[in-house]
């Protein structure tokens, strides 16, 4: 309970200025709220073991249909009714948050599915994400985050910029009525989720921080079987139909459920429709990124291609070369229906090349019936098929083995010594008859997966593996604390690959239909017209400028250099169009990554340059090759855009050379089913809490990961830097007022370096660590990092998904004032000094920095990498409107107001590296920490007076 | 007059030889020889590269001697790990050249490219993961299991062992250039001598190699001992992308690297040339040392 008085006492002071009483009881209670630890959640039932629970229950063929406008209860969010996309009478949910309650009446007990009517509306969201409790109970896990796709289109056509190469339009969200059943976000099942209901009132409640959608009404149902072929087609005749082949093209797909769905191009082989050797042309759809379960898109078939009604079959070109041994499945529907049972799940096999798939039935094409009156849509979603269910099933047993692997690591630690018989099998009764179990079950899922697609050998090996170690454990008990390491491989492993094989990549090129007796276009290269396309486009890519991103180029245009990947650059780019639009200031972008300085130096260099970041701006600015953007007449009114400390990394000797776009700063993260496991209900708020856990963590051989710079030492301070956190927290920062000395001999700073050492040599904490995977495994269940790792960890790591969270690094307490205040790191924009037209150059970055424009950056990154690609603004208000939830915002934020920066100084380079060589000597060769800290503090204090020096007789030049 | 005009008939007559030199030559003068010549005045001056150099005489030279704790630093780093990196190395290549070249000639081959890959290669990553001061790391974690240690060890920042650590991979990057003209060198060796050293009374491998081999390696060897010395002398990279830049306490501070940190850390250019022109000088006069002791034995 200490932290609580803690926290409580922290924030009164904190906040003693303001209102006393009510303030301050308020947050500390949201506070306590987002620290509390909620052991529910790791509780609830997967949905797994809730379809194993209920499966056979009865599907009674009763509809029950609950009409939005008759809600019992709403809160906390902006609910309405009237009417909406041409329809009366529904509900409009127009916050992202609310709480929505329903009474519905069961007739009879039983499972259901859910289908919902609704209308998304245009939002920050890329997807519609709540959660549905029944009486006031969220039956399981999957459905407290039940997802409905909304609907994104190109913005605009495909066009061919004056370079040659077509140019991708943005994708944007459009409103459309969708019927849409609930199903399993994860990928593991085909089929729609169920709920069960007994008979009788229930009341349904749908809780949201992601809505932002039009409810007409819902219905719980059974869905009726599909007709088989044969049933579909009756006795109609299919050779009736006149002769008629045409086709849509994959990279016209019009409605996507994912933004990341976009055309996608090949331009390695000639048979690709349309195709060019060196020009950039989009002609696929999908490429690596059409893969993960709901994912959908829909393509319009004319009637004017149909001219006849008829039957026609089906020709999918389509490649799916990265599931080696797998097939991936889409089910497809015309006109929103799914026709007949066969087109179900159609599978696609894997093939390094392009492949030709045309559904059959018994060996015998399906036909299907298209009428010439009207547009068809035809739609293709991806559905994981029938690896699903085993791979539910080793999902279980991933979890079950984690969790063994944690507690025969609490009993025997990472490193097991040789010499000792740590008995874990008699301390962990259950263990061998478990392990038993498990490898059993894994042979079995083994054996399944292995018929499924007709492969044996490398595809499954990694199950394999897995059982050779559990029967070698099985066989010798006593050897197991050895077997270990060995285990948690292969638990990463499998675990990976789970999450592979859940995965259904295909890339579309096009879509063939023929009528019975014409046969489909050919789809196999010729190896010389091959051989003769890869010449042309080698030696056309001796021709092509690939650096240079637009369209506009010559004197006038403001050249603008950014420093990032293609995909960002590309997407920069495409955003100036509009700025170049509104303002006619033309803008040349060009991606160069690295070389900025040295260009500059040489007089090469570009007008503004993006996404620089760390010691550069000062350096630059020191030399005098900067704009000092604060002379604008609405500087001060820009930085409002961003926390109120960013500028600190751009100011140098009174001036401001940028403005930040990128800003990262570590948070907390800490594993909910561990602690709590250890009896703890809140991660560390203090320092000294976090201090007061270690025993208890060591004892378990878990142990907290901080930050600690990498070999390299880069001259401004890292983000998260554990030194400078407890420096910034005692109040402190690194330098005097004019910046011409360090303030290492304060008590303070003394102090910080005191514990930060102690950390390592008292506390025994790791030096070096791979957060990512220590993280994944549970040993370092509290981990200090950028708040980037959200992204990866939800990205990369849904096995322990629900079991993490974060908050704010962990604070000291000074005089009853809890500071969390740590350093973040950011990357920006300049101008140069060469430019021509410096008030062009500020609009620009001014228009780069702005809430709207950092926006749609955002979700178009967001859009194209998925949440992995997050991005990380500076500035304050498009970082609440890209897609955290309010929870996670309010956590964010929390941090994001405490950060307090390091400035750079022209000599920052012999700080962060004699701070680094004090931690070593301390660390390493356990000298006295005091002595030489202060003693390298002489080393920062000569070099900084020294490059003073030579600075201030460069200026007097 | 008279010079320039012989000069100019003597390129006339060879014409084609100096054709044939030419690529290379342009290439070399551009980029070597005028930088290198460019930089002996910059060594006088005050130099950030943005503003006009001023002359500042020979204060940089001066603090460099005189004042520059560092630089005394990275002069003792550089002759440790160019002793090491350098004869070792060399000695080695020598071995292993002589080895491989004793092998069938499949096999040579094969070995001739497992041991000339490093030079290729990128292989700063593997090496960081096997030093990695992380308890898995691949050296760590096998002193663990044997019992040798029982906390991980920071190869690549604890300042006792950075040293030794970049000494390592250097020694196995720089079987490269010098490896492979030592065996061409032992491929080259007339087999008469053999025969001859035979018939006049040789009656080991080792006489063979002493008497015979090494003399008519001569060219070889004091090529590969120029390349060995060079990449000894201005190993820099290797040492920054192991064991991080700045090395902790500068306890793997070369003067190559000594010269990245003022050149392009502190844009302090003036003094970082006159850090080059001593490196520069320094191997000068090495080499010169090495082909004469070289030159002495062999002939």
């Amino acid at each position: 309970m200490s932290f609580a008085v803690l926290s409580g006492n922290g924030v009164l002071s904190a906040f003693a200025e303001e209102n006393f009483n009510v303030s301050a009881e308020a947050i500390s209670a949201m506070r306590e709220d987002y620290y509390r630890i909620d052991t529910e959640d790791t509780d609830r039932l997967s949905y797994s073991d809730y379809y194993d629970l209920y499966c056979s229950e009865k599907r009674p063929n009763k509809v029950t249909e609950v009409y939005g406008k008759d809600y019992v209860s709403a809160e906390n969010g902006n609910f309405s009714t009237g009417s909406y996309g041409l329809k009366e009478n529904v509900l409009i949910w127009e916050s992202s948050g609310g709480k929505i309650s329903y009474n519905v009446n069961i007739e009879e007990t039983g499972i259901y599915c859910v289908n919902m009517t609704y209308f998304p509306l245009e939002s920050d969201n890329s997807a519609i994400e709540f959660s549905m409790s029944i009486d006031g109970k969220i039956p399981h896990d999957t459905a407290s985050r039940i997802t409905l796709n909304r609907v994104w289109v190109n913005e605009n056509d495909i066009y061919t910029d004056s370079h040659g190469n077509q140019v991708r339009s943005p994708q944007v969200q459009q409103g459309m009525w969708q019927d849409s059943d609930f199903k399993d976000i994860d990928g593991l099942f085909s089929e729609p989720l169920f709920f069960y209901l007994e008979k009788g009132n229930h009341e349904i409640t749908f809780e949201s921080e992601r809505a932002e959608f039009v409810i007409e009404s819902f219905k719980f149902y059974n869905p009726e079987k599909l007709p088989s072929y044969s049933e579909y087609k009756g006795s109609a005749d299919i050779f009736s139909t006149p002769e008629n082949i045409f086709r849509i093209e994959g990279e016209n797909a019009v409605y996507k459920s994912d933004s990341t769905l976009f055309p996608t191009y090949d331009n390695a082989d000639y048979l690709v429709s349309p195709s060019d050797p060196v020009k950039v042309v989009y002609n696929t759809f999908g490429s690596g990124k059409w893969k993960k379960a709901l994912q959908s898109a829909t393509w319009i078939i004319k009637k004017e291609d149909i001219k006849s009604d008829g039957w026609y079959k089906i020709g999918i070109k389509y490649r799916q070369n990265q599931m080696r041994g797998f097939y991936s499945n889409r089910r497809i529907y015309l006109d929103g229906q799914v026709p007949c049972e066969e087109l179900n799940q159609v599978k696609f096999q894997y093939d390094n090349d392009w492949n030709l798939v045309c559904p059959e039935s018994d060996d015998e094409s399906i036909y299907i019936w298209l009428t010439a009156d009207c547009d068809h849509t035809f739609t293709m979603e991806c559905v994981t098929g029938e690896i699903g269910d085993y791979l539910r099933k080793l999902e279980k047993i991933v979890s079950e083995l984690n969790t063994y692997y944690r507690k025969i690591l609490m009993i025997t630690g990472t490193s097991p010594d040789k010499y000792t018989d740590y008995y874990v099998h008699e301390k962990i009764p259950e263990l061998i008859d478990e392990f038993r179990r498990i490898s059993d079950e894994l042979k079995d899922i083994q054996n399944g997966i292995e018929s499924l697609f007709g492969i044996s050998g490398s595809e499954a090996a990694i199950i394999e593996r897995m059982t050779v170690i559990l029967d070698k454990c099985i066989k010798k008990p006593l050897k197991i604390p050895f077997y270990l390491s060995q285990i948690k491989e292969n638990i990463t492993s499998v675990s990976a690959w789970i999450r592979e094989c859940r995965d259904q990549p295909l890339e579309i090129d096009y879509i063939e239909f023929a009528s019975a007796g014409v046969e489909f276009s050919e789809y196999r290269k010729n190896f010389f017209k091959s051989l003769w396309f890869g010449i042309k486009s080698f030696f056309g890519s001796f021709f092509e400028d690939y650096s240079t991103l637009s369209d506009v180029t010559g004197e006038k245009a403001l050249n603008v250099w950014v420093n990032l990947g293609r995909e960002q650059a590309q997407t920069v780019r495409e955003m100036t169009d509009s700025f170049v639009q509104n303002t006619g200031i033309p803008v040349s972008v060009s991606l160069v990554t690295g070389g900025i300085v040295e260009a500059s130096l040489a007089g090469k260099g570009p007008d503004v340059a993006l996404f620089l970041g760390g010691e550069y701006p000062v350096n630059l600015a020191v030399r005098d090759m900067l704009v000092d953007v604060s002379q604008f007449p609405d500087y001060q009114e820009v930085t409002e855009r961003f926390q109120k400390n960013a500028m600190t990394h751009y100011e140098y000797n009174g001036g401001v050379y940028g403005l930040p776009i990128t800003q990262t700063f570590p948070m907390l993260f800490y594993r909910t089913d561990i602690l709590s496991e250890l009896g703890y209900t809140s991660p560390p708020e203090t320092w000294e809490i976090l201090i007061d856990m270690l025993p208890s963590l060591h004892r378990n051989y878990m142990s907290a990961g901080l930050v600690l710079p990498s070999s390299d030492i880069s001259p401004s301070t890292e983000t998260g830097h554990t030194f400078a956190m407890l420096l910034l927290q005692r109040g402190k920062n690194y330098y005097n007022q004019d910046k011409t000395k360090s303030v290492f001999d304060s008590a303070e700073a003394v102090e910080a370096f005191e514990q930060w050492t102690d950390f390592y040599t008292e506390y025994s904490f790791e030096q070096s660590y791979d957060a990512f995977s220590r993280f994944r495994t549970g040993e370092y269940p509290l981990v200090i990092s950028d708040y980037t790792f959200f992204n990866q960890l939800s990205y990369v790591a849904p096995e322990i998904r629900g079991l993490w969270n974060f908050c704010p690094v962990p604070a000291t307490e000074n005089n009853g004032i809890l500071s969390h205040a740590v350093n973040s790191n950011t990357s920006g924009a300049v101008i140069f000094r060469k430019t021509e037209n410096i008030e062009n150059a500020w609009e620009f970055i001014k228009w780069f920095t702005d809430t709207e424009t950092q926006v749609s950056y955002g979700s178009q990154m967001e859009g194209l990498l998925g949440t992995i690609g997050r991005f990380d603004t500076a500035n304050t208000e498009a970082l609440k409107r890209l897609s955290w939830s309010d929870s996670q915002l309010s956590r964010l934020f929390d941090q994001r107001e405490e950060l307090e920066e390091i400035p750079v100084i022209p000599s920052s380079y012999a700080v962060t590296r004699n701070i680094m060589n004090a931690f070593r000597e301390v660390v390493n060769e356990h000298e006295n920490p005091r002595d030489t800290f202060l003693w390298y503090n002489r080393d920062i204090n000569d070099e900084i007076s020294r490059k003073n020096e030579n600075i201030n007789e460069e200026r007097r030049e | 007059m008279a010079l320039l005009k012989k000069i100019w008939s003597e390129i006339r007559k060879n014409k084609e030889c100096y054709l044939m030199l030419a690529p290379f030559m342009i290439l070399f003068v551009v980029f070597t020889v005028v930088p290198v010549l460019m930089s002996v005045p910059v060594g006088f001056t005050d130099f950030n590269m943005v503003q006009k150099p001023k002359f500042t005489g020979l204060s940089n030279y001066t603090a460099l001697f005189l004042s520059d704790k560092i630089f005394m630093k990275s002069i003792r780093v550089t002759i440790i790990f160019a002793f090491f990196t350098g004869p070792v190395s060399f000695v080695l290549c020598f071995l292993i050249a002589w080895l491989i070249n004793e092998m069938p000639s499949v096999l040579r081959i094969v070995f001739t490219l497992i041991f000339y890959i490093p030079s290729m290669a990128n292989v700063y990553s593997v090496w960081r993961i096997i030093f990695s001061g992380d308890i898995n790391g691949y050296i760590n974690s096998f002193l663990i299991n044997i019992g040798m240690i029982t906390s991980p060890v920071q190869w690549l920042t604890d300042g006792n062992y950075v040293l030794g650590t970049a000494i390592v991979v250097q020694l196995w990057l720089s079987l490269g250039a010098g490896f492979l003209a030592m065996r061409a060198g032992f491929q080259n060796i007339d087999r008469s001598m053999y025969e001859a050293g035979a018939v006049e009374g040789i009656s080991n491998r080792w006489q063979e190699l002493i008497y015979i081999v090494i003399p008519s390696m001569k060219p070889h060897l004091i090529f590969a001992s120029v390349m060995q010395i060079v990449s000894s002398f201005t190993a820099g990279t290797v040492i920054q992308n192991i064991v991080g830049f700045p090395s902790t306490d500068y306890k793997a501070h070369t003067i190559m690297t000594h010269a990245y940190d003022y050149g392009w850390v502190r844009y302090e250019m003036g003094y970082a040339s006159a850090i080059c022109m001593i490196l520069f000088i320094a191997m000068y006069a090495v080499n010169r040392v090495i082909s004469r002791v070289l030159g002495k034995y062999t002939d």
